[in-house]
């Protein structure tokens, strides 16, 4: 008996065996979006300079936990300032999610009689309707609407008609009304063909807004401190700034701080709509602070037992180590000297 | 937090039971998100042929970050393997249970790693400092900083 049997509740965990070993490759998509540390769908993925991703906080939380300076996966030498959001990664899991309940849902149908029947639907259309005339009809239709999409607002000043040179100087296609405009502004105006135009346009307003306004959140970093060197009362200024308590001794604060850090830059490193709130961070750090005070009761009962079975034999220890130390001090000085003389 | 390591063990278990674990390795107990058992059989050419040794994993409320403690069960008759690091009290100087842990490791991934540590044993023989380290070691051989010299084995 394990949990497993015994738990139905945990039994709705979701892991690549949701798929059916015949599907291998769904299984490995499924571990393939997945943290390697907390077996998770990525939340927040970062990837380091080997190319390994995790989920942000998970990479922190242990490169802080273990004072680690590699890749968990491969252990080539990483540091935090190795981290960078993996966006891409991010988009494939939120796309995932979604789809995967959808294919698990109908493998599941799958394993049922049914399956048969719909196998053969499936190969009916294209033996009867033909296959070559839906997908181009869609296909004109999609390239329409993206043109039109595409076409930034003053683009369209330009007909199709309108007949394009070459700028002497820059080469680039311009409308022959515009080109005199072009060469005056020194080649630095985007009239070019309305081609490039467009896509430089759009790129901009796609990038433009966005990124500015990602780049002005990502400068709110909470960056590391140089703990031992700040006073107690500078450290709680620094709480205090975040919004934080400052109650607590200086390594409660110092913990706080840096477990905040943890929290605030992996949040940082989603895209913002997957983004926690403040307030959300907060509480994450409460129950963090309550769990971590909780297990500590425990501990030193252990310790005192021991330290208490094995007192003599510590004591007789300690003894001894006093009595060697001043001869070792001169046996090191020993080797320094013969290390020199090599 | 609990829910981490009780999450990613769950995941674990699942996949055990789902795929089986790798052959010489069998679950004895998996009772709760705190301490799992093992046996772990040689298979093949070795010096512990036909020999059956019980693994204990116990998790602390991190894991996967922190390492788990790894010792072999010696009561009730269990013995620990005879090998140069194992000690008789069922602690195990291995890098990767102690500085070299990952969290990309598994509990299976650890048992694999055990089996293959004592399959590439060629004689069977204690610690070098075994009655010393048995005779103060702590409870949790996490406690115990180990010095990992020797990679022959």
């Amino acid at each position: 008996m394990s949990v497993w049997t015994m738990n139905p509740k945990l039994q709705a965990i979701e892991d690549p065996t949701d798929f059916p070993p015949e599907a291998k490759s769904l299984q490995q998509l499924d571990a393939a979006v997945r943290c390697s540390i907390c077996s998770e769908f990525f939340d927040g993925p970062v990837s380091l300079q080997c190319g390994h991703s995790f989920c942000s906080l998970c990479i922190r939380n242990t490169m802080a936990t273990t004072s680690q300076s590699h890749c968990p996966t491969c252990r080539a030498p990483a540091k935090e300032s190795h981290l960078r959001p993996n966006s891409l990664l991010e988009d494939i899991v939120s796309a995932w999610k979604p789809a995967r309940a959808y294919i698990v849902k109908l493998a599941k149908q799958d394993d049922q009689p049914a399956r048969k029947k719909r196998r053969l639907d499936e190969s009916d259309p294209p033996s009867s309707a033909g296959p070559s005339r839906t997908p181009s009809a869609n296909s004109t239709t999609v390239e329409r609407t993206q043109l039109s999409s595409l076409l930034p607002m003053d683009a369209h000043r330009y007909k199709a008609s309108d007949s394009l040179v070459a700028c002497p100087l820059c080469k680039a296609e311009v409308p022959m009304d515009n080109i005199n405009y072009h060469i005056d502004s020194g080649c630095a105006t985007s009239l070019q063909s309305p081609k490039s135009q467009n896509s430089k346009a759009q790129w901009s307003s796609i990038m433009g807004p966005k990124s500015k306004g990602k780049e002005k959140e990502s400068d709110d970093r909470v960056p590391k401190l140089a703990y031992d060197t700040l006073t107690q009362k500078q450290l709680r200024e620094r709480l205090e700034r975040l919004g934080l308590l400052t109650t607590g001794d200086h390594s409660v604060l110092v913990a706080r701080h840096q477990q905040w850090a943890m929290l605030w830059n992996a949040n940082l490193d989603k895209s913002t709509e997957h983004r926690e709130s403040k307030e959300k961070l907060r509480r994450t750090l409460r129950k963090w602070e309550s769990e971590r005070h909780a297990p500590r009761k425990e501990k030193p009962a252990v310790d005192s037992g021991h330290l208490k079975k094995y007192s003599s034999e510590f004591k007789r220890l300690t003894e001894a180590a006093r009595v060697n130390k001043a001869p070792l001090v001169g046996t090191e000085e020993v080797v320094v000297v013969d290390s020199e003389d090599l | 937090m609990a829910s981490i390591s009780s999450r990613r063990l769950q995941k674990e278990l699942t996949e055990i039971h789902m795929e089986g674990c790798p052959v010489g390795i069998t679950l004895v107990k998996a009772d709760d998100f705190e301490t799992w058992w093992f046996t772990i059989e040689v298979m093949g050419e070795s010096v512990y042929r036909s020999e059956v040794y019980t693994l204990q994993f116990r998790f602390e409320p991190n894991y996967p970050i922190s390492a788990p403690a790894v010792t072999f069960v010696v009561t009730d008759g269990r013995k620990a393997p005879l090998h140069p690091h194992v000690y008789s009290n069922g602690h195990i100087c291995a890098s990767i249970l102690g500085n070299e842990w990952s969290p990309v490791l598994s509990v299976v991934s650890v048992c694999i790693t055990l089996q293959s540590m004592l399959a590439s044993c060629k004689k069977k023989e204690p610690p070098v400092d075994n009655d010393r380290y048995v005779r103060t070691a702590p409870d949790n051989p996490k406690k115990t900083r180990f010095v990992y010299h020797d990679d022959t084995v």
